[in-house]
Formats: C-alpha cells, structure tokens, sequence
C-alpha cells in the first residue's frame, strides 16, 4: 500500500524504522536471552557435553516437580480467586460514575505497582502471631494464630497484587460494551443473570481471558512473595531456581528455568491473540464512555458493597504495614524510623543510602526502558499482523523470564571486555530496564496506534518535511503518554527484587533487598525497622504513582 | 520564502489533470481522468461515494502518487514535487485540526512551516480567524468547538499560507443541513473574495451546484461529464448523470420521432437535433422532471392513471402515479389528490430531455 502515501507522507525513513526495530530485540537478546542460555548451557553442558539426561533426572527429582506443581496450582487458584474478587469490581467501575470515581481508580492501581516486598512485609505483620487477624480470631476462641507460611497467606498477596490487572483490563472494555445490547435483550425477554451469561459475558470473554492468562503468569513466576510468606515446603519455580543456585546445583537451575521460559512464551503467546482481539473492539475515545451515576438503593449499594471490600482487601494490608511500623515495644513511637537514621553498628542497612540507591538505580532504569520501549512501538505499529504479534511476544519476554536467572546469568555472560559489566554501576538498572520493559511498550503502543494518520498528513500539506512531521505531530501526542510509561517503569523498577537480589552488591542495596535482609533477621525490633523501610518505600511508590496518575489521559495501555 | 509552487505570491493557480490513472492493488480507483481547472474558478467533483473523488483530490495535494497520468500547476508538472512542496491548501473531511494545538496554533502551523516570524504569523492568523468569524476563539481547545466552528478553523488554517490552491474534500458533509447551508454560502464568498482556485469535493450535487463553476461527475473513477451546473443538470449527457443529478429518468421507445412510454402511451413528438446521437428508432432514456408530469384531463395525449402514493421533493408535494405498469412521479402543485384516486395524466414533452 505505498500508492497510499504520496512522498513526503509516509512518516519516518524506512531505515530508521529497521533500526527501531532491532535495537529491542538486540537488548532483550543481550541481556536476558543470553544470560538465560548461558545458565541453561552451564547446567546441560557440564563437561562441555550436553548431558539432556540431566533433564530427565530433574523431571524426576521431587523438589523440581513440587516445586512445577506448586507453582501451577497456586496459580490457578489465585487466578480464580482474583478474578472472583476482581470482576464484580470490575461491573462497577464499568458501569456507574460517582464522585471520587477517578480516585479510586488510581488507588486500585497502587497495589499492581508496590514492590512484592513491601506487599510480602505487609501480609506478613497482618497475619502474624501478633497480627490484627490474630488478635481478632484471639477474641472468638482461636488461640495462635499464625497465617505466615501458609499457601493462604500466598494467594492473600497474590489478589491482593493482581486485582488491579483484572479491573482495569476488564473494566475498560467493559465500559466501552453498548449497553443497548443489554436492553435489547430485556425486551426480548431475558433476565439479569440470562443477559449476564448470553451477552455480556461473551463479550468481555477475550478480556477475561487476557487479564486472567497475565495474571497466572505472574502468579506462576512470583518470587518475593513466595520467598517471604511461604514456608521451606513452598517453592515456585522461581523460588527452587533461586534456592538451587545458591547451592551451585546449576542443572536443575537450567532446567526448570527453561520450562519456566516455554511456560511463559506460550502463555504470552496467546495473550497477544487475546489482546489483538481486544483491540478491534476498543476505541480510545472517551465519548464511548457509557457510564450512569447510581440510582436506586440496589445500585449505590453495589457501589458501596465494592468499595468497602476494597477497603478491606486493599487497605488493611497497608495499614497493618504503616501502623505496625509505628509501633514499638506495645506503644506508639518512631523508634524505628529514627533508628533506621542513627546508630551505625548494629545497623545491617544504612536507610538513607539504601533510598538514594534506589532512587538512582530507577531513574537510570527508567530512562532505557523508555529509549528501547519508544523504538520497539515505533516499530510495532508498523509491522503487519503476524509480525506484529510475534515482535509484541518477544518485547514480553522478560515478563516470563525467570528474573533470578537472568541475574545469575548476567553475572557469568558479561564477564568478558567489552561487556565486562559486574562491577558497572549500570548492570543492575539495565536488568531492571528489562522487567519493566513491557509494561512501557504496552502503555505507548495503543496511544501511538490512535493517532489519526490524516493529522500526519494535514502537517505534511501545510508544509512540514517528514521529521517535522514527527516531531510537530506524533512527539506532542504522545508526550503524555511517554511521561506515564516513564513513571510507571521507575514505580516498577524502585520495586524490583527478583534480578536485584542477585545483582546487588552487598554494600549497596536497593530498598527491597535491604528490606528482605531485614526481615532475615529475628527480633521484634528488627521487624519493626523492616516495616519502617517498607512504609519508605511505600510512600515513595505511591508519591511516583500519583503523579503518573495526573500525566494520565483518559484510558490507556492493558494496566 | 520558500519555494512553495502554488504559493509563492498568493497568485491562483490553474490546474490540470491529463489521464490520471490510480489503482490500489487489482482495483481501478481512477481511469483517464482528464480536468482543467481555470485559475480562480471552482471545480465541483460529485460523485457517490466510492467513485475516486478523495483520490483525485489526494492526487492534486501529492498524499497519492498516481500510476500514470499527470498532474500540472499552472503548466508545470508537480508529480515529483513532494507534499510539503506543493502549496496546496487542504481542507480534509473531518477537518484533522491538531488537538494537541490550541486554535490559533493550528491556524499558525501552516506559517510556521513556511518559517514566518511568529508576529507576522499571530497577525495572519487572527486576520484569517475573523475572516471565518472566529476572532474571539483564538484561544480555545479544538475539542470544545463545534463541527461549524472546526471546519471554519479548518478553512482558516488552510488558507492562511496564501495557496494558489484550494482542495476542499467533502467539508460540509459532518454538519447538519442548516448549518451546511449556511456555510456552503459563506465558503463561497470566501473563495471568490480571496479569487483563490478550488476544487470542491461533494456527493451533493446541491452544494456542487452552489459552489461550483464547474461540475464534474465521477463515477467509478471515470468522468461522466463535465460542464456548467446548468449544462449538467438540464443536459445531462448520460442516464447514470442523469440519475446521479436526481433526475427521474424512465424507459421509452422512439419510433420515427415521436416517444413512447408504455406500449399504450404516446407522449409526444420530440425535437431529435438537441438530443445527443438519438437513432430514429430504438429505446430511448427519457428525462422528466416532475414537474413536467400534468395531473389533467382533457389534454392530448393524456392517459389513465392512479395514485398510488405521495411523497415530499424539493419543490413541494408529489404524488407517485401508476400508469400502465411504470411508476412516475409528478409533482401536483396547489391540488390534493388520495391514493387510490384515478386521474388523467399527460407530459409536457418540452420540459423533457432524451437520452440515447
């Protein structure tokens, strides 16, 4: 279709494009395929020779299966659990309009992008031995409670974090469904449940499908979650990986890292099938937007139903994090806050070092995942179909690449000049460019996508040069978007624990791995500083996802 | 200045097109298609949708590259000029005004490109914005204005670099019919006040006629006529003209002269030298206004028929009358007639128009 733009209109040099093309796939392949074949090679290839034994053997080893199994059923079972929670709140944020609506939107959000750790800290004061669950279940005859270690505790965390991927995917193509289809139905005789199941269920089946299959795979990979408020038996892939190459067992490592990853690409690969039906169907515009304020008390008290549930489901685990952080020794005090800024002994973490680092590891990460994410759109949109979804499973795959192993990885690939990177500052940002990689792509591809090729053309005739064109019409419409990707990859990047874990240098912590090595150590006051650090952490995340909030323009991206 | 062709001193432009031929894939979207366009005129292209007419447009602008053919300003051929050189103001359907621009930003883009100073460019705009009435909107979000205020700040963007040329596709077609009126009239004055050249893109051959020096029919990329409105509309050259201009054309039979409609129905004697290659015998294509169709008795060569319906045309009632197995339409003044009514019916061969 080259006849259909004439010279001059047809946007940016087609070498430019190729060259937007490459550079992500050049990066995901240097630093997380390669690594991830290098430790798969250094399990399978032992002597030199590939021992594919080996794979046998680790299928046939318990702690691989458990730890295979474990992840699987977990998954689904948070899955479903997520979506039972998630979806009625998705019917509300598709359907009616009230005041503070946009609110509660952006604190739905918050849970999504908190740092597994902070989430894993938090679950863990709720449910512990001296938790306020405890205490509750205390005053109806339940004595020593103690949820911390139970798979329970795990799927707690696991909706709690993945309620928002649900709602917002759900909900947005929920929101833009014609609610005349529905009245069509009522005239035709069908009831709420009926209309439910024949009409609308059918119709958000692909989103369903989407947020479900995303939300099991991030389930299936978690890691900080698992390592925290599971006990020894509990193990996902991810967690057995980690565990095995502590102990230099590098072939069971390998092998379940490569099944984790053909986990992965299949799952992704039918999530862009999903999405890529998504997208006919959703249009930008917010004038599609057919939500109605609440009448009737059955309504405002479905509305009211969801919000407290979310207070409950959302909030409580936060509170219980801040308010535990708050307290020592039964009282009220900032023991911990302050102690985290004085005393230099007995400290395992220097706080305000470990915040610096954080911030300056984000920014770093942030500002690569923003270059390569802005050239892998660029060029996405520009792909036909087929290539298009198998260029948009590749951007995904650090989603479902094992996190720990590419850490592991990136320290025995990069090990030669000119990519001698272990002791680079800038190692760990780009692992962590890596994960939130996706997430930027997802947010710009569709606002790129929407830009209405007769502005680019109106541009042109009013006489500006192709880069002008860009520059004047695509960088202006997308500014927005880009600032949010931006955020959200520093909120996802502050966060980051799997890689980091690995990667991290023991004088330089992150927050979340200064916060896990506090959390390792026993004693009421060490738990304490691990919830004061988490509440840091907290408060910066949410201070990042607040202004993302603001820079935000109507609905956009899958999150 | 840059070197703009059609703009380098506001001058209008004359444009040609000479055998211009598009396809898209294995369809032909523009056969042969020839057009002159005298500097300062305006060039009306009606066609129903589907018939080229955007690609043509899209042609003159430089936004297609045609695969054969040639497109010429004042003479010159500007197929190699690219779009950004070639001077053309463009007023697209749906008017793709800059939403990330304020009004006065959009109407300064143009200016901007050309590289005038940004005071010269602010005054130009605001000279142009009052012109469409907008003076007080310079500051408005795009979103917040209205279709008519849009198109007019459409019309102003365009306009405001001096183009030699003026494209309009379809730029009325999103308002609704009093608004549409109303700024068919004052586009109009517009384009001849600034004697700008334009070509007019419409399916509506009322706003053609409205607008245009010239029509042009365009039917599935081949042009079926072109000449004055008056000339197309009273003279059409062929039945799909004929019909796409709105006129109620049936099927007869010309037997040494004389018409006839039904093989009952003689209406009249025709005068054969005004009717294009008109054989003596053979079947003919008739052209007949409603009005032309006279509910009376008593006439020479009136027949029987019945009513059978009523509609409402642009002048007035009509009824739809069956006569011996057609249906014409007539329109019926000051009488009233029900359905089921017999009448006598007769036409007046004058107001009629024959086709080969």
């Amino acid at each position: 279709m080259n006849r259909l733009r004439g010279a001059g209109q047809r946007g940016l040099p087609g070498w430019l494009v190729a060259v937007a093309a490459l550079v992500p796939l050049v990066v995901v392949g240097v630093f997380v395929v390669w690594p991830l074949g290098a430790i798969v090679a250094r399990g399978l290839r032992p002597e030199g020779e590939w021992d594919l034994g080996a794979i046998g053997e680790v299928f046939g080893s318990r702690s691989a299966r458990r730890a295979l199994w474990f992840s699987t059923w977990q998954a689904a079972a948070s899955t479903l659990l997520t979506l039972l929670v998630a979806l009625p709140a998705a019917r509300v944020a598709a359907r009616y309009r009230y005041r503070g609506d946009g609110l509660v939107a952006a604190v739905t959000t918050v849970p999504f992008v908190l740092p597994t750790v902070v989430v894993a800290t938090a679950f863990w004061s709720l449910l512990g031995r001296s938790g306020p669950l405890a205490r509750l279940l205390g005053l109806v005859g339940v004595d020593d409670f103690d949820g911390r270690g139970s798979v329970g505790a795990v799927l707690a965390a696991h909706v709690f974090f993945n309620h928002a991927v649900v709602v917002r995917t759900v909900g947005s193509l929920w929101r833009h469904l014609d609610p005349r289809l529905d009245d069509a139905a009522a005239t035709l005789g069908a009831d709420g449940w009926t209309r439910f199941r024949l009409v609308t269920l059918p119709l958000l089946g692909p989103a369903i499908a989407a947020a479900g299959i995303i939300v099991f795979l991030f389930c299936f990979t978690s890691f900080g979650v698992v390592l925290i408020l599971g006990d020894r038996t509990h193990a996902t892939v991810e967690v057995e990986i980690f565990r095995q190459i502590r102990q230099l067992d590098l072939d069971v490592a390998a092998v379940l890292a490569l099944a984790q990853m053909l986990a992965a690409v299949g799952l992704l690969g039918l999530w862009t099938v999903m999405t890529s039906r998504l997208g006919g169907a959703r249009r930008l515009a917010a004038d599609a937007d057919h939500r109605r304020r609440p009448v009737g008390r059955r309504q405002w008290a479905e509305v009211v139903a969801n919000l407290a549930v979310m207070a409950l489901l959302l909030g409580i685990p936060m509170a219980t994090l801040v308010v535990r952080s708050l307290r020592s020794r039964g009282a009220w005090s900032l023991t911990h806050y302050r102690s985290l800024f004085e005393g230099e002994g007995d400290r395992i973490v220097d706080p305000a070092a470990a915040v610096w680092a954080s911030l300056r590891v984000a920014s770093i990460a942030a500002m690569i995942a923003l270059v390569v994410g802005v050239a892998a759109a660029t060029a996405l949109i520009r792909l036909g179909r087929r290539w298009s979804r198998l260029y948009d499973t590749a951007v995904m795959v650090p989603l479902g690449a094992s996190a720990v192993t590419v850490g592991f990885g990136l320290l025995i690939t990069l090990d030669t000049p000119p990519l001698d990177l272990r002791s680079s500052p800038v190692l760990v940002p780009i692992a962590q460019a890596m994960v939130a990689l996706p997430f930027v792509v997802r947010i710009l591809v569709p606002v790129l996508k929407a830009i209405d090729v007769r502005l680019r053309e109106a541009a042109a005739v009013l006489g500006a040069p192709p880069l002008r064109v860009w520059r004047h019409v695509d960088l202006p419409l997308t500014a927005r978007a880009m600032a949010t990707a931006t955020g959200f990859g520093f909120a996802v990047s502050l966060g980051e624990f799997g890689a980091s874990s690995v990667l991290v240098r023991s004088g330089e912590p992150t927050l979340p791995v200064a916060i896990f090595r506090v959390l390792g150590r026993p004693g009421s006051e060490n738990l304490g500083q691990a919830m004061a650090l988490s509440t840091v952490l907290l408060l910066v995340t949410v201070a990042v996802l607040i202004l993302v909030e603001r820079a935000r323009v109507g609905p956009g991206g899958s999150f | 200045m840059s070197d703009r062709s059609a703009s380098d001193t506001g001058r209008a432009v004359g444009v040609e097109l000479e055998g211009l031929r598009v396809s898209f894939g294995d369809s032909l979207v523009l056969s042969d298609v020839d057009l002159v366009v005298e500097p300062g005129s305006v060039a009306a292209i009606v066609g129903p949708s589907g018939s080229g007419k955007t690609t043509m447009l899209r042609c003159v602008a430089g936004l297609v590259r045609p695969d054969g053919g040639d497109v010429r300003f004042d003479g010159r051929s500007v197929l190699d000029v690219a779009v950004h050189r070639r001077g053309v103001g463009y007023v697209f359907q749906e008017y793709a005004l800059f939403p990330h621009r304020k009004v006065l930003a959009n109407v300064t883009f143009g200016l901007e490109m050309a590289g005038w100073s940004k005071r010269e460019g602010v005054a130009r705009a605001r000279e142009l914005l009052s012109l469409v009435g907008l003076g007080d909107a310079t500051g408005r979000n795009v979103s917040s204005l209205s279709g008519g205020e849009q198109q007019r700040v459409a019309l102003a963007r365009a306009l405001a670099p001096r183009p030699g040329l003026l494209l309009l596709d379809e730029p009325f077609g999103a308002l609704d019919r009093l608004r549409r009126a109303e700024l068919v009239r004052e586009v109009g004055e517009l384009i001849a006040d600034l004697g700008v050249t334009a070509i007019h893109v419409t399916h509506d051959q009322d706003e053609a006629a409205a607008l245009g020096h010239t029509i042009t029919v365009l039917e599935g990329g081949e042009v079926l006529q072109t000449g004055t409105p008056e000339q197309v509309a009273t003279r059409p050259r062929s039945r799909r003209v004929a019909e796409f201009m709105g006129h109620q054309v049936l099927e007869g039979h010309l037997d040494r002269a004389m018409v006839s409609l039904t093989p009952t129905w003689s209406v009249g004697p025709f005068d054969l030298s005004s009717a294009s290659s008109a054989s003596a015998t053979g079947r003919v294509a008739l052209v007949v206004p409603p009005w032309a169709v006279r509910i009376r008795s008593g006439l020479a060569e009136s027949t029987d028929a019945t009513v059978i319906g009523q509609t409402l045309g642009p002048s007035g009632h009509q009824v739809v009358l069956a006569v011996g197995g057609i249906e014409i339409t007539a329109a019926t003044g000051p009488q009233h007639h029900e359905v089921g009514d017999q009448v006598q019916v007769s036409i007046l061969t004058d107001e009629c128009h024959l086709l080969s």
